[in-house]
C-alpha cells in the first residue's frame, strides 16, 4: 500500500514536472529560423473562447485574448512596452505624457501611470480606469488601464456594459488598408469597448451604442427588445465574405508593423505647416519602418532606441538600436559586441565638428525634431491633440500648445532635445504641493462664467430666427466682428469698415458687407415707417424668446422706448439717458442693461478667435467662486500660479508646479543637409543665436501679458553670458588661424633648416667648422 | 590611456630629477674643501620640503632669479620669455587638469582661454626660436639641452599644427580624434622637454655661478 502511494506520488510530481515544462515551453515558442510570416487562417473566438459563427443571429465581436491565442500568448504580450504602464516598475526614459484636456476650463494636466518627472498619476486626480479608457483610449491599443481585474473596477464603472478594452493585435499588425483607427475611436466613445477591435478591421459592422444602455444590460442579454431607435445594444454583422467554410478569417498580419499604424498613435507635426511641406523622417525617406529599429520579440518589450535603455531594462541588444549604436563604431559598444551598421547605416563623416560635439550633444541635437527658431516650434501630437481620427466633425484641435525643441541634459550629460507642454490646471493649495482640481468640479463652481459666449450665442441665434432676414445677424466690437459658428459659439473677424460709436453694434452681413440691424429712422413720424416698424417689432420678439430673464428687450432711440407690451408693439416716452442711434437693450424698473454684459463682451474680445480660453477677469471669478474657507484655490497656467491676494488682486508668482513637463524628442530625422551646424560654428555660436538664446515663453489658455518669459540656455544649465561672449570669440577665429597658420610655417620651416643642417653634419655633406 | 602614460612619464621624471639632484648635492658636498655631511634621502626630501614653505616669496622670487639668470636678461627677452613661460603654464595646468582629473573634456571658460592663450604660445615660441635658433643650432654642441630645446620646438608645431587644422573643416571626426590625441601627446612631450629644459639650463648657470 505504502509502495503504491509512494509510485503514485511520484507520478504526480512527473506529471506536474511535464506540465511545467509544458507551460514554459508554450511560453517561450523558439524561432524557427523562417524569414516568412505564416498565413493567418485563423477562426475568431469571442471572449467566452466560442467560436465564431458568423452567420449566426447575434455573434459576439471577436476576442483577440482567444482569438490569437493558440499560438501567442496573452499575458505575455501585455508585459510589453504599449501595455504595461501600470504593471512594469521600470518606466525608462520620459516620453511622452497623456494629457487631460478641458478646454471650457482651461485645462491641460499631464498623466501618465508610468513614473516620470511633472506628470500627475491619474489617482491622485481620482481618475478611475474606467475614465481613463473614455479620455484616452482613442489612442490607447488596449489592455492594461482598459482591461482591469474585477476587483479593480470602480463601482461607477461601466465595464459589464461595454466590456473590456483587450489588446488590439490587429491595430499595429493589420496589413489591410481597411484597418481605421477613426472606427477604433467611435467605438471608444460609444462605450462599446468590446466591439472596438472588429469595427476597426472591418471584419465586421458594429451598430448600437453602449453608452446609451443602461448599466444592468449585460452582453448575454443579446438586443434592447424596448427600443430600436436609441438605446440599441451593441452588435456586429460579420462581413462573412471574408470567412472560409471552417469558419476562419484570413488576417493580413504584419509581423513588423507598417508606419502607418504606428503613425496613428505617434504623429508629430509642426502645428502652422501645410501637408504637402511636410517632410518625412530622413529614415522612412530611406526605405526603413518603425519596427525595424522598434523592434520587439514576443514579449513585446519594444526597442525605444535610446541611450542608456539597454542598461536600464537589462535588454543588450537595445544598445545597437540607438544613433550611435547604428552609426558610430564606439568601443565601448564593440566591446559589448554591438554590431553598428546595421540596415547599412552609414558612418558620419562630421567634417568640420569638433569632437565635443559629440561628447556633449545627443545626435538628435542637431538631427531631429524643428530647427531652433527665434521662438519655439509648436507641434501637434496625435496624442494631444487628438490628430487622426476623421468623421464629420473635426476632432483634432489646437489646445494643448505642445513645442519644440528645448534642449536639456540627458543622464548622460549630453543636450538633448526635447518637447515641452505648459501644464495649466486649478488647483487647492496642500502644504508645499498643489493638487489638481478635476474640471467637472471647476465646471460645477464656475457655471457661466467658463462660457461668456454664450449669452451672445444664444442673442445671435434669436435673431437668426428673424423672418425674411436674409443676411446673418452679427455684433461689431472693438474692430472685430462676431458671428455664429456650427457649434454654437463664435467666429471672429476683422472688420475695416467705418467703425460705429457704440460699444456694441449688432449689423446684418451679407456678401461680406455689414448694414445695421435697425437702420436709422425718423423717430418722430408717427406711424413709423412700415418696414421699420416690423423689423423692430420681429426683433424685439426674437430677444424675447431668446433670454428667459425678468429683463424685456427694448430699443431706445432718442427720447423713445419702443417695446412689446402684452403681445402688442407700442412706443413710450424715455426719461432715461437719451440715445443717438437705435440701441437695443434690456429694460427693467427703467433700468437698461446692454444686450450682452461688459464682463462677458470683455472675455469674447480677449478669446474668441484668439488661442487663449480665458481672462485674468474671469479667473479671479472663478477663484472667487471656487473660494472655501481653509482652503486655498490656485489656477496654474502660463508658468505661473495664480491666486487671489488678501487685497484681493490676481496676482501671479511661480512655482514648481506651473514647470513645464519635457520628454526628449528623436524623429523626425532631418538629413545633413538641413542639420544644425550645417551653415558653420555660428548656427550656434553667435551673440543671440536660435540654439542658445531663443525665447521659450509659457504658453497657456490664460491671456495674460505676464507669463513666464525664459531663454533656451535656461533649461541647459548654461551661463548666458558665457554663450554669447563664446559666441562673440567666433568673430576672431580667422585671425587666430592666421596666427596658428604663419606660426605653423615659421617653426615648420626653421625645424626643416634645423634637420637639413643636422643631416648634413651627420653625413658630412656640410663641415663643422669653428 | 593618455591620463595613465601622462601621470606615469610625470611620476617618473619628477622622481628621476629629484633623486638626480640629490646625488649631484651629495656629489658637491663630498668634493667641497669642508666636505659636508648630506643627510641621507628622506632627511634631505624633509629638509627641502620645509625650506620650500619657509622661504618668502621674495626669496623665492630671488632664488628663481638666481636660478635662471632673469636679471641678467634683456627686458624684451623677460617679455617673451615670460610670455611663453605664462602662456605654456596655464595651457599646461588647464589641458592636463581635464585630462587627468575630470572625465569631461576641457569646456566653458578654460577652453576659451585655452584657445585664447594657445595663439599667444604660438606667438611666443615664434619669437623664441628667432632669437635663440641660432644659439641652439651650434653643431658643436649637441648637448642634452639642445636636444631638449629642439624637442620643445618640434612639440610647439604640433601643438599649433593639429590646433589649426582642427579649425578647418577637412577632416572626418575619426581624424579629428587622432588629431587630437596628437595634440596632447604633444603637450605632453612639450611639457617634459620643458622640465627638463629648465632643469639642465638651471644645472648649467649654477655650475657657470660655483665657477663664477
Amino acid at each position: 500500500m505504502k509502495q503504491k502511494s509512494i509510485q503514485i506520488l511520484i507520478l504526480l510530481f512527473l506529471l506536474l514536472g511535464l506540465s511545467h515544462a509544458f507551460a514554459q515551453k508554450k511560453e517561450k515558442i523558439p524561432w524557427d529560423g523562417s524569414r516568412t510570416v505564416p498565413v493567418h487562417n485563423i477562426p475568431l473566438k469571442d471572449e467566452f473562447d466560442e467560436t465564431i459563427i458568423p452567420t449566426e443571429s447575434f455573434p459576439l465581436p471577436y476576442s483577440s485574448r482567444y482569438t490569437c491565442a493558440p499560438c501567442h500568448v496573452y499575458s505575455q504580450i501585455s508585459q510589453g512596452l504599449h501595455f504595461n504602464a501600470l504593471s512594469s516598475d521600470n518606466h525608462g526614459r520620459p516620453g511622452e505624457p497623456w494629457i487631460w484636456v478641458d478646454r471650457d476650463t482651461g485645462t491641460a494636466i499631464p498623466l501618465s501611470n508610468r513614473n516620470w518627472p511633472g506628470v500627475f498619476q491619474p489617482e491622485e486626480l481620482g481618475l478611475t480606469f474606467w475614465e481613463f479608457t473614455l479620455l484616452f483610449g482613442r489612442h490607447m491599443t488596449g489592455g492594461g488601464v482598459g482591461e482591469p481585474a474585477e476587483d479593480e473596477r470602480s463601482p461607477d464603472s461601466r465595464w459589464s456594459v461595454s466590456g473590456t478594452l483587450e489588446i488590439n493585435c490587429l491595430a499595429c499588425h493589420n496589413n489591410s488598408r481597411k484597418q481605421s483607427h477613426s472606427e477604433w475611436a467611435f467605438q471608444i466613445l460609444r462605450h462599446n469597448f468590446r466591439w472596438a477591435a472588429v469595427a476597426s478591421s472591418a471584419l465586421g459592422e458594429v451598430g448600437g451604442m453602449a453608452s446609451r444602455l443602461p448599466g444592468t444590460w449585460d452582453i448575454y442579454d443579446g438586443p434592447n427588445p424596448d427600443d430600436s431607435e436609441y438605446a440599441i445594444a451593441p452588435y456586429v454583422r460579420y462581413d462573412q465574405t471574408q470567412f472560409n467554410s471552417k469558419h476562419e478569417v484570413f488576417f493580413d498580419i504584419n509581423h513588423r508593423p507598417d508606419d502607418e499604424r504606428c503613425l496613428a498613435c505617434h504623429s508629430v507635426s509642426p502645428a502652422s505647416q501645410s501637408q504637402f511641406l511636410a517632410e518625412s523622417d530622413v529614415h522612412t525617406a530611406a526605405g526603413i519602418q518603425c519596427a525595424d529599429c522598434h523592434r520587439n520579440d514576443i514579449t513585446h518589450t519594444m526597442i525605444r532606441g535610446y541611450e542608456g535603455e539597454s542598461e536600464q531594462y537589462g535588454n543588450p541588444p537595445a544598445s545597437d538600436f540607438t544613433c550611435r549604436g547604428c552609426h558610430l563604431r564606439e568601443k565601448k559598444s564593440q566591446k559589448q559586441g554591438v554590431s553598428s551598421g546595421r540596415l547599412g547605416a552609414p558612418y558620419p563623416i562630421h567634417k568640420k565638428i569638433p569632437p565635443i560635439h559629440i561628447e556633449k550633444l545627443s545626435c538628435t541635437a542637431c538631427h531631429s525634431g524643428s530647427l531652433p527658431q527665434k521662438n519655439l516650434t509648436r507641434v501637434k501630437t496625435s496624442r494631444a491633440n487628438r490628430l487622426g481620427i476623421y468623421g464629420i466633425a473635426r476632432w483634432d484641435m489646437d489646445f494643448p500648445a505642445v513645442h519644440e525643441p528645448v534642449f536639456q541634459r540627458d543622464p548622460n550629460g549630453r543636450l538633448t532635445p526635447n518637447r515641452l507642454v505648459w501644464p495649466c490646471f486649478w488647483g487647492c493649495i496642500e502644504g508645499e504641493e498643489i493638487r489638481p482640481l478635476r474640471p467637472d468640479t471647476v465646471k460645477k463652481a464656475a457655471g457661466q462664467i467658463l462660457y461668456p459666449e454664450s449669452e451672445a450665442a444664444e442673442i445671435l441665434s434669436a435673431l437668426s430666427m428673424i423672418p425674411n432676414l436674409e443676411a446673418t445677424p452679427v455684433f461689431v466690437s472693438s474692430g472685430r466682428v462676431y458671428e455664429l459658428n456650427f457649434d454654437g459659439g463664435l467666429d471672429a473677424s476683422e472688420y475695416s469698415g467705418e467703425m460705429p460709436e457704440a460699444q456694441l453694434f449688432w449689423a446684418l452681413k451679407k456678401n461680406n458687407s455689414l448694414s445695421p440691424l435697425i437702420p436709422d429712422f425718423d423717430r418722430e413720424s408717427d406711424p413709423l415707417d412700415r418696414d421699420i416698424e416690423y423689423r423692430i417689432q420681429d426683433t424685439l420678439e426674437a430677444l424675447n424668446n431668446a433670454k428667459k430673464l425678468p429683463y424685456e428687450p427694448v430699443l431706445i432711440y432718442g427720447n423713445k422706448v419702443y417695446q412689446i407690451s402684452g403681445g402688442y408693439f407700442e412706443t413710450k416716452e424715455w426719461n432715461g439717458e437719451q440715445q443717438d442711434s437705435p440701441r437695443l437693450c434690456w429694460l427693467k424698473d427703467n433700468e437698461i442693461k446692454n444686450l450682452v454684459s461688459e464682463f462677458n463682451l470683455n472675455a469674447i474680445k480677449e478669446t474668441v478667435g484668439y488661442s487663449e480660453l480665458l481672462t485674468e477677469e474671469q479667473v479671479k471669478k472663478i477663484l472667487t467662486a471656487l473660494s472655501e474657507a481653509n482652503k486655498e484655490y490656485v489656477y496654474i497656467s502660463n508658468g505661473k500660479m495664480w491666486r487671489i491676494n488678501r487685497q484681493g488682486f490676481l496676482e501671479a508668482s511661480e512655482h514648481p508646479a506651473a514647470e513645464p513637463v519635457l520628454w526628449p524628442l528623436a524623429h523626425q530625422v532631418r538629413p545633413v543637409q538641413q542639420s544644425l551646424g550645417i551653415n558653420g560654428c555660428s548656427d550656434c555660436h553667435s551673440w543671440n543665436s536660435n540654439f542658445f538664446f531663443a525665447d521659450v515663453t509659457a504658453s497657456g489658455p490664460l491671456n495674460t501679458k505676464n507669463p513666464v518669459e525664459r531663454s533656451a540656455h535656461s533649461f541647459m544649465g548654461l551661463g548666458g553670458l558665457y554663450q554669447k561672449i563664446f559666441g562673440l570669440s567666433f568673430y576672431a577665429r580667422p585671425f587666430l588661424k592666421a596666427l596658428l597658420f604663419i606660426a605653423a610655417l615659421f617653426l615648420g620651416s626653421i625645424l626643416i633648416i634645423m634637420f637639413v643642417k643636422t643631416m648634413g653634419f651627420l653625413t658630412g655633406l656640410l663641415e663643422k667648422r669653428r | 590611456m593618455f591620463s595613465m602614460i601622462s601621470s606615469a612619464l610625470f611620476i617618473l621624471v619628477a622622481a628621476f630629477l629629484i633623486y638626480f639632484s640629490y646625488t649631484k648635492q651629495k656629489k658637491a658636498n663630498k668634493e667641497s674643501p669642508d666636505k659636508k655631511q648630506v643627510p641621507n634621502f628622506s632627511g634631505w626630501l624633509i629638509k627641502g620640503f620645509r625650506s620650500f614653505f619657509k622661504t618668502s616669496l621674495k626669496d623665492r622670487i630671488k632664488k628663481i632669479d638666481r636660478k635662471y639668470l632673469i636679471s641678467e636678461r634683456s627686458i624684451t627677452e623677460k617679455i617673451i620669455w615670460g610670455g611663453l613661460l605664462l602662456s605654456f603654464l596655464y595651457l599646461f595646468l588647464s589641458g592636463f587638469f581635464f585630462s587627468l582629473f575630470s572625465l569631461h573634456r576641457m569646456f566653458g571658460i578654460p577652453l576659451m582661454f585655452h584657445i585664447v592663450l594657445g595663439g599667444l604660445f604660438a606667438l611666443f615660441l615664434c619669437v623664441c626660436l628667432f632669437l635663440s635658433a641660432k644659439k641652439f643650432s651650434s653643431p658643436l654642441s649637441f648637448s642634452f639641452e639642445n636636444i631638449l630645446f629642439w624637442v620643445f620646438m618640434l612639440s610647439g608645431l604640433f601643438l599649433a599644427g593639429t590646433s589649426l587644422c582642427m579649425m578647418f573643416p577637412l577632416f572626418t571626426y575619426r581624424t579629428q580624434l587622432f588629431l587630437f590625441e596628437l595634440h596632447r601627446y604633444s603637450a605632453l612631450t612639450a611639457t617634459l622637454s620643458a622640465v627638463l629644459f629648465l632643469y639642465t639650463a638651471f644645472s648649467k648657470n649654477e655650475k657657470r655661478k660655483n665657477r663664477g
